[in-house]
């Protein structure tokens, strides 16, 4: 009797233990099955007992795994579904827009780099396989700094395609009449934007004989060490911080508050967590102001 | 088709059936060899309902026995169409098998 109670007790144990497990299933298949699954489980348990708990906890354990492997390729199942037809070519779209901007932007941002390097290094007689090896190091670094743009850029531009083709899912919500067109617009506007953006700041840091000119105010000009201009994590690169720590870079200070558009645009952008990520692009200033 | 598949529609074939009893069949028409676990049973069950292979019978029509709870289902022509064209493939498959087996050893 008492063997039969613990017997009842173990497999209760397991029981729950599958129920709890079941929570791997999909909640339409749980909902429906769940109960009727735990039933038809522990009666396997029931049947397998005559033959030893070591049968037991191998029906057990199958069990487990079966319930784990079924839950895995269920919820697989479930997400393809929901990514079929044009949710997926969205993402298609999309991954193709991401690959075709971070090889733009990481070639354009390395080929400044090396435009820049260029002179410097065919003047300290650099082989040009060490000039390439710079290259070649620079790309990481390079790559990793402009993900966050490509993906921006990706995102733009399938959004706006999909939109103009009336192919958004978000379409649905714009009212009956409007032209797609119109959402081709948002694109120069956006691009204006993060131009402006950037060239306040990167302009300003990397190119300060344009800003003096652009102010005719050579006050505003002072040199600072490019030591201490340079993010650390510039730093990191060593070949890049040999040739940095040899030349200064003239950063533009403003002895007073200045209440411009361009410079309240500045301060925010300065206190932004973008501004931090841009940081790290400085990295080539130095090389774009000795040029 | 997968082999699970196969087995329930066949199970299901001669009439409406519910999880256990499915279970149970599909062990017998296999000689043991093919053990449906709780959770692939009713995971292939709802997957052969999507495809159109089988259908869960309403309440209103279900058969009598059990506790009322089961849910049954039953082969659709569809069902039963893919049933016949997997047995002629195999059985297409097996007749090759044993040509090939029978024939005399060659050497190339």
């Amino acid at each position: 009797m008492s063997r039969r109670r613990e017997s009842t007790t173990r497999h209760a144990l397991w029981r729950r233990s599958y129920r709890a497990l079941s929570v791997l299933l999909p909640s339409t298949l749980r909902e429906k099955h769940g109960v009727v699954m735990s039933e038809l489980y522990a009666r396997e348990l029931e049947r397998t007992e005559a033959h030893g708990q070591g049968a037991v906890w191998r029906v057990a354990v199958s069990g487990m795994a079966d319930l784990i492997g079924r839950g895995v390729y269920e919820r697989v199942v479930e997400e393809r579904a929901a990514l079929a037809g044009p949710n997926r070519q969205h993402l298609r779209d999309l991954g193709s827009a991401y690959a075709v901007a971070l090889v733009a932007l990481t070639t354009a941002m390395l080929a400044l780099y090396a435009r820049s390097g260029w002179a410097r290094w065919r003047m300290r007689e650099i082989p040009i396989a060490t000039a390439f090896e710079y290259v070649m190091l620079a790309i990481p670094f390079t790559a990793a700094l402009t993900i966050p743009m490509a993906v921006f850029v990706a995102v733009l531009c399938t959004g706006t395609r999909a939109a103009a083709n009336g192919r958004s899912p978000s379409l649905t919500t714009v009212p009956s009449g409007t032209k797609h067109w119109i959402f081709i617009r948002k694109t120069p506007a956006c691009c204006a934007l993060v131009g402006a953006v950037i060239c306040t700041n990167l302009l300003a840091r990397s190119s300060p004989e344009v800003v003096t000119a652009t102010r005719n105010d050579p006050r505003f000009a002072t040199t600072v060490p490019v030591s201490d201009s340079v993010p650390p994590l510039s730093r990191a690169y060593s070949h890049a911080a040999d040739e940095a720590s040899s030349t200064t870079v003239t950063e533009v200070m403003t002895p007073d508050r200045d209440i411009s558009v361009g410079a309240l645009v500045n301060e925010w952008w300065e206190g932004s967590a973008a501004a931090k990520l841009w940081d790290g692009l400085l990295i080539f200033a130095p090389y774009v102001s000795k040029t | 088709m997968k082999s699970n598949w196969f087995y329930i529609l066949l199970s299901v074939a001669p009439g409406p059936r519910y999880g256990t009893v499915i279970q149970d069949d599909v062990r017998a028409l296999s000689d043991g060899a093919v053990r449906l676990w709780p959770a692939t049973l009713y995971g292939s069950l709802e997957e052969l309902v999507r495809n159109g292979m089988i259908e869960e019978i309403p309440e209103d029509e279900r058969p009598e026995g059990g506790s009322g709870r089961e849910r049954f289902y039953r082969i659709t022509t569809q069902g039963r169409v893919a049933v016949e064209k997997e047995s002629a493939r195999m059985e297409s498959l097996a007749r090759v098998a044993r040509t090939r087996l029978a024939a005399p050893e060659l050497c190339v």
